[in-house]
């Protein structure tokens, strides 16, 4: 396994590469970034010029500022809702997969969870509460739980029936034990899958949801320059505006695919 | 992705249309005119309709008032005629005995006396009637209203905003009771063919037999659409309120494209009752913080001004033009708030609409030490907790600037949804009280301009800017600026006299 | 202890012999009566010797206790009568063939015994001896040769004749057949039985399958003293001490086809407070170190063990097991009772879909029973430790995550074992052929080869010490060699630590080869159980080689 760890796939160092370098310019923003993107800092639709290379938007903030702090909430949210979510899901998943008790009343919360349509539940919420970035990540971590809580609790039911849990449990071991040693262990691949699935959901989803404007507009992110962009297509400025953040968003996604696919290919062949 | 692809085929059709776009006419008679909205106002009739302009708008289409506006001023509609009688406190309006009913039947002066009486039982959230009395019927056609007390806004309010109820319909039936079908019945130019409020759309058809001339659109629709610029641009719709901004591109594109005020204000509210707003330094602070002007170039692009500190904006014949101009001067507002060491940060509740606004007062409170949390959220919570008094600071707007002075009452003091219940200063109180009585226009002046003034220094809340509204369309219909807006101000161009070819 | 003088030859009572400070038998006590064939079975130092010299009055050591042939006290007789009766009432054989004289033809010396007691003519005394040694088995033409000129057997033969040839009463054979070859042993044994029909016999002898042939009864000596005694054939079926057992198990000729086991750790090693056999024994307790076990009747035979023999360490009660299927129920197994006694080898067999895996299951406790119990002789607490599933597939039964060291600190880690694993681990590893380099311990279990897997999870049962392995098909889908191999560490395994084991497999020859007892389970129920120890008849001796 340790040497087979080390032969990756090109897929995956592209993916790593792509997500690593988004991940990179989103933590160096503040140094990166020409402009606070706050600021007005010239007219509003200026375009490109030697001063703003991708030009300014509609409130005269410098776009590739924007880009630059918007790619880091959207990898805030989407790191953030993907390990929130997959630390609930293990919980509840190794719960449900542990205990029969639990595993009956979980399943109905998951069903009950699974069937209520997500964007309603957006838009419930954001007439009550701003769905400012901490409640955004609450919110998606919600939502993104009861998948990944089912795939683990059937990941630990078909690992509670191998015969190396038998024979842990012929030496006496309790549950706690299995959980930490066994289980858990043997959910790395279900996790790893998982938490990419969330990371590329939560960037998708962040992004609509700002678009359509539901999450807090005031917020630099993706998907409010969308939502902004959006309201000014017939400007024509699509080109210095949208196109950088659909690149973002696209490139984020597939760097986040390529790992995935890189991953999951590399288990399927591990374990044939 | 997908939107992208949209986007793209929007793009190409624009190229297309430019291409295949026709000289266009200008008929007489139009079959069909939609006028494009982004919202559904509700079911077109009184009590139903959202109590908002466009909604009243979609009503007005299907019920008449006693008297209407033009672009000069008031003109007759049910009532040929009215006469005030200050001593009897009384106005008489005789009743155009052509006027009928969509199902034939005549409109009396029981109608109107019924109107009134039922109003006064189930309140109409869009009339106010607490100075009316009641109303006799003197004959068929002539009914006379009495008041309790000189009340100057009476022509526009109630005349010329309540509309007439068939009696017959109405009659013993409450609002929540009374039968759809037939609580659509008016006497309007337009009767009500069909209603879809998922889709916001609405159909209406001329009324052949219209008392008052003949309609030259057979058939008027409001459709809700997602990017009016587009839709017009597809011909889907033929007129709209347009973004500003998209002005010059539709007039090359050949469309009539009028700005105009919207006696809309947009208002940073200041919960005054709360500490620090509750001290007239800090909240004088804040006025030297906010950079209006920039607001209006980042926010508007240019397409409206800086609102006047009195409320009323330039264009009301009751604005008073010697009221204090405060630019933005962050050193001073730095200086007034050495007086408040350490304020705490403070909340603003914005509705997503206003976001890029919130974003700037953000950035100017900022800059003078005040932090400030931006909580963006539907505008109805937003009405809801200014109502309860839970906020900081929010950002709310209102239009019906334009019409009688009235709306100062309603919106610095009184019970309206979006008042600043600002009721501290026992001399503006005392003026409001004033201005809903002065039945003499210089009087009444006088008064109007102190209790601008008064706001003015005051600052219960912050007057950012009057948008200017754009309405782009094909030109085929004489659109006009009705004097004052619609009704109690609507700022719409939409007048249903525009439809109208009037007899002689 | 009845007496009865009339029909008894010979009566041994407390016998104690002392070399130096040594004492190498106690209180030994022995009656035979004429025509009684006993057998005096032991491992070499056992003392067994001893008691045969110390009966015939020739023993070095300090002898106490009494020893009457006829009633008379053969200690206290006069040490003339005593050199009458010995060569011919009472004569014993001796093992040391070297006991001739080196220049006198065996015939003469054969001739002289008769010449000594019987006082014949040179001539008449030769002509008995010749015809004598022949009947022994002694070629005619051999008879006038000198002891050097004749094989080990030939000359055990003329010891026979010359201690036979006046026919005794009494006869004590020390081994009077080590030398023969198989069928010769067999010949001699018959001939013994059908000339001294009436006489009475003492046979000592470490090899049991010579005292099954011959001996009526047998007596078991562990370090000089008695640890069992009783019918040739109980013992033979069913040993009870389990040092009989394990002389039993060590004997070639009554295990054709099961694996050898050694009686493990060194027989000198005796203790002379407790039990004699305490220091090898599997399933000794503290009393057995301290206390001296005392005969007792135990199965219609005499016993000296604390723990009245062989214990039985798991035992299966009326065990029922049904599963539910979504046809109905299904009966897994009905009333199986059954013992895995401690050291012992038990093969369960039977077809596919018969219930072996889920009686091992429930053996192992893995599985609860729906009627009926599984009750063991240790601690319920200790159980995880003491009874140990090895599973058919190694793979399957070790984690993909781990390493070798993880998966044999697995068992350590969840008993909470004291530390430190290092040594325990390097030791079961060991013992099971594998290497305990670093860096094998750090690779991943998975990776290595088949049979290392299989002696990894092997290792992994040792390292809590169990006493018991239920190993699950161990030879199943693998080559016969590295089958064998298998089965050589199971049985060293049984052999060095006293397990016992519980071997399922479908396999009739693995089963022979590693079990005392066979059980064919078929339909969830016990079918007939196979003892895999093969007695023969002492009446009817057959060649086992033909």
């Amino acid at each position: 396994m340790s040497r087979k760890s080390l032969r990756l796939s090109r897929g995956f160092w592209w993916g790593a590469a792509l997500a690593g370098g988004i991940l990179l310019l989103g933590l160096l923003a503040p140094w990166l970034a020409p402009y606070n993107p706050w600021n007005v800092t010239g007219q509003p639709f200026e375009p490109p010029s030697r001063a703003h290379l991708l030009g300014t938007n509609d409130a005269g903030q410098d776009i590739l500022s924007e880009l630059f702090y918007g790619g880091r909430t959207s990898l805030t949210i989407s790191l953030a809702v993907a390990a929130l979510s997959m630390t609930l899901a293990l919980f509840v998943g190794i719960a449900a997969g542990v205990s029969p008790v639990a595993d009956r009343v979980l399943m109905r919360i998951i069903d009950a969870f699974l069937s209520v349509p997500a964007l309603l539940i957006f838009l419930l919420v954001s007439v009550h509460f701003s769905l400012n970035v901490p409640r955004l990540i609450v919110l998606l971590s919600l939502l993104f739980w009861p998948q990944p809580a089912r795939m683990i609790r059937s990941q630990i039911l078909s690992t509670r029936a191998e015969k190396y849990v038998e024979a842990a449990r012929g030496f006496g071991a309790t549950t706690g034990y299995l959980t930490f040693r066994h289980f858990i262990p043997a959910l790395a691949p279900v996790l790893l899958a998982g938490f990419l699935t969330r990371l590329r959901m939560a960037v998708f989803i962040e992004a609509g949801l700002a678009f359509l404007g539901v999450s807090d507009p005031t917020v630099k992110s993706w998907g409010t320059m969308l939502h902004f962009a959006s309201q000014y297509l017939y400007l024509g400025c699509w080109a210095n505006w949208i196109l950088p953040v659909a690149a973002g968003i696209f490139l984020t996604v597939l760097g986040y695919t390529l790992i995935g696919q890189a991953l999951q290919g590399r288990s399927l062949r591990g374990e044939a | 992705m997908k939107k992208i692809v949209r986007w793209g085929m929007g793009a190409f059709w624009l190229v297309f249309l430019v291409l295949s776009s026709p000289a266009w006419a200008k008929p007489l008679n139009i079959d069909r005119y939609v006028i494009g909205d982004r919202k559904d106002w509700g079911f077109p009739a009184p009590y139903f309709h959202y109590p908002r302009g466009p909604g009243y708008l979609r009503m007005s289409m299907v019920f008449d008032t006693l008297i209407w506006k033009d672009a000069k001023g008031f003109v007759p509609m049910l009532a040929t005629s009215w006469r005030y009688e200050p001593k009897r406190l009384t106005y008489t309006f005789d009743l155009n005995p052509k006027a009928r009913w969509h199902d034939g039947r005549p409109v009396t002066a029981e109608d109107v006396t019924f109107t009134i009486t039922y109003m006064k039982q189930h309140p109409y959230p869009w009339i106010d009637l607490s100075h009316v009395a009641g109303a006799t019927a003197v004959a068929e056609h002539r009914v006379v209203i009495q008041l309790t007390r000189p009340y100057a806004p009476f022509l526009e309010d109630v005349a010329g905003s309540m509309p007439i109820l068939p009696r017959h319909i109405w009659k013993g039936t409450t609002p929540q009771a009374i039968d759809r079908k037939k609580a659509g019945i008016g006497c309007g130019p337009f009767i009500l063919k069909a209603y879809d409020a998922a889709q916001g759309a609405y159909a209406f058809a001329a009324n052949p037999r219209y008392y008052r001339g003949t309609v030259m659109v057979k058939s008027l629709r409001f459709q809700k659409v997602n990017d009016p610029v587009f839709a017009l641009l597809r011909k889907d719709i033929q007129a709209a309120v347009v973004p500003p901004e998209a002005g010059a591109l539709l007039r090359r594109k050949g469309y009539t494209v009028v700005s105009s005020p919207t006696y809309w204000v947009l208002k940073l509210l200041i919960n005054h009752r709360r500490s620090p707003m509750n001290e007239l330094r800090f909240r004088r602070a804040l006025l030297y913080a906010i950079d209006r002007k920039l607001l209006v170039k980042t926010v508007l692009h240019g397409f409206g001004t800086v609102a006047s500190l009195g409320l009323l904006p330039p264009q009301s014949p009751w604005f008073n033009p010697n009221l204090p101009k405060i630019a933005c001067d962050p050193a001073k507002a730095r200086e007034l708030l050495k007086a408040f060491p350490r304020p705490r940060p403070l909340t603003l509740l914005a509705p997503g609409r206003f976001s890029r606004a919130a974003e700037r007062i953000r950035q100017d409170f900022g800059r003078v030490g005040i932090r400030v949390t931006v909580q963006t959220m539907e505008e109805t919570a937003i009405d809801a907790m200014i109502q309860k008094g839970g906020f900081d600071l929010a950002l709310s707007g209102h239009g019906g600037l334009g019409g009688d002075p009235r709306i100062l009452n309603d919106v610095i003091a009184g019970d309206f949804l979006l008042s600043e219940r600002f009721t501290e200063d026992p001399r503006l109180n005392a003026l409001l009280k004033k201005n809903l009585e002065a039945m003499d226009p210089k009087k009444r002046h006088k008064i109007v301009d102190e209790i601008q003034l008064i706001h003015a220094r005051q600052i219960p809340a912050i007057p950012l800017y009057y948008p200017m509204m754009t309405v782009a369309h094909d030109g085929r219909v004489p659109w006009f600026y009705t004097r004052g807006g619609i009704s109690k101000g609507i700022p719409f161009p939409f007048n249903k006299d525009a439809l109208i070819r009037k007899k002689p | 202890m009845t007496r009865d003088s009339r029909t008894s030859l010979l009566d041994v009572e407390d016998l104690t012999i002392v070399y130096g400070e040594t004492p190498v038998v106690e209180g030994f006590s022995l009656r035979i009566a004429p025509g009684e064939v006993v057998g005096l079975v032991g491992e070499s130092g056992s003392g067994k010797t001893s008691i045969g010299l110390g009966i015939m009055g020739l023993c070095p050591g300090r002898v106490s206790g009494r020893a009457l042939f006829k009633d008379r006290d053969l200690q206290r007789l006069p040490h003339d009568e005593l050199r009458t009766l010995r060569g011919d009432r009472l004569a014993m054989v001796f093992q040391d063939v070297a006991g001739l004289h080196p220049t006198y033809p065996v015939l003469d010396q054969v001739a002289e015994a008769v010449q000594v007691h019987h006082g014949v003519s040179r001539a008449e005394a030769r002509e008995r001896a010749r015809s004598w040694l022949v009947s022994v088995g002694l070629p005619e033409e051999k008879a006038a040769a000198f002891p050097h000129q004749l094989s080990g057997g030939e000359r055990q033969r003329v010891m026979i004749a010359m201690a036979t040839v006046n026919r005794p009463e009494l006869l004590i054979l020390d081994e009077p057949v080590a030398f023969q070859d198989e069928g010769a042993k067999g010949d001699l044994i018959r001939w013994f039985r059908a000339t001294f029909e009436t006489a009475g016999i003492l046979l000592i002898t470490h090899d049991v399958s010579v005292a099954l042939r011959m001996a009526d009864r047998l007596i078991i000596l562990c370090g000089g003293r008695v640890v069992e005694e009783g019918e040739t054939e109980a013992i033979i079926r069913e040993p009870v001490h389990p040092y009989t057992r394990a002389l039993l198990r060590s004997n070639v000729a009554l295990n054709p086809h099961r694996e050898l086991i050694r009686i493990p750790g060194d027989p000198t090693r005796i203790n002379q407070k407790g039990c004699p056999f305490q220091p090898r024994c599997v399933q000794a307790v503290p009393e057995c170190s301290h206390a001296r076990p005392f005969l007792r009747q135990i199965h219609g035979r005499r016993v000296a063990c604390h723990r009245g023999g062989v214990v039985a360490l798991l035992t299966a009660r009326s065990v029922g097991k049904s599963f539910s299927l979504k046809g109905g129920k299904v009966e897994a197994l009905r009333e199986i009772t059954l013992s895995i006694h401690s050291g012992e080898g038990v093969a369960l067999m039977g077809p596919t879909g018969a219930g072996k895996s889920t009686l091992g299951a429930i053996l192992t406790r893995l599985l609860k029973p729906d009627t009926g119990e599984v009750v063991s002789d240790f601690d319920d607490g200790d159980f995880r430790r003491r009874v140990q599933l090895v599973h058919q597939h190694p793979k399957e039964a070790i984690s993909p995550h781990f390493t070798v060291w993880e998966t044999v600190e697995e068992p350590l880690r969840i008993v909470k074992a004291s530390h430190p694993y290092n040594d325990r681990i390097r030791e079961v590893l060991r013992e099971v052929g594998l290497p305990t380099t670093k860096d094998f311990l750090s690779r991943v279990a998975h990776t290595l080869s088949g049979g290392e897997l299989k002696r990894l999870v092997l290792a992994r049962a040792l390292v809590l010490d169990p006493l018991i392995i239920v190993a699950d098909e161990p030879t199943a889908g693998i080559d016969a060699s590295f089958a064998s191999q298998i089965l050589r560490l199971l049985m060293t395994l049984q052999e060095t630590r006293g397990i016992s084991l519980l071997v399922i497999t479908h396999d009739p020859y693995v089963a022979q080869k590693v079990a005392d007892r066979i059980l064919y389970l078929e339909g969830g129920q016990i079918k007939k159980i196979t003892p895999s120890l093969t007695p023969v008849t002492h009446r009817h001796p057959a060649p086992l080689v033909s």
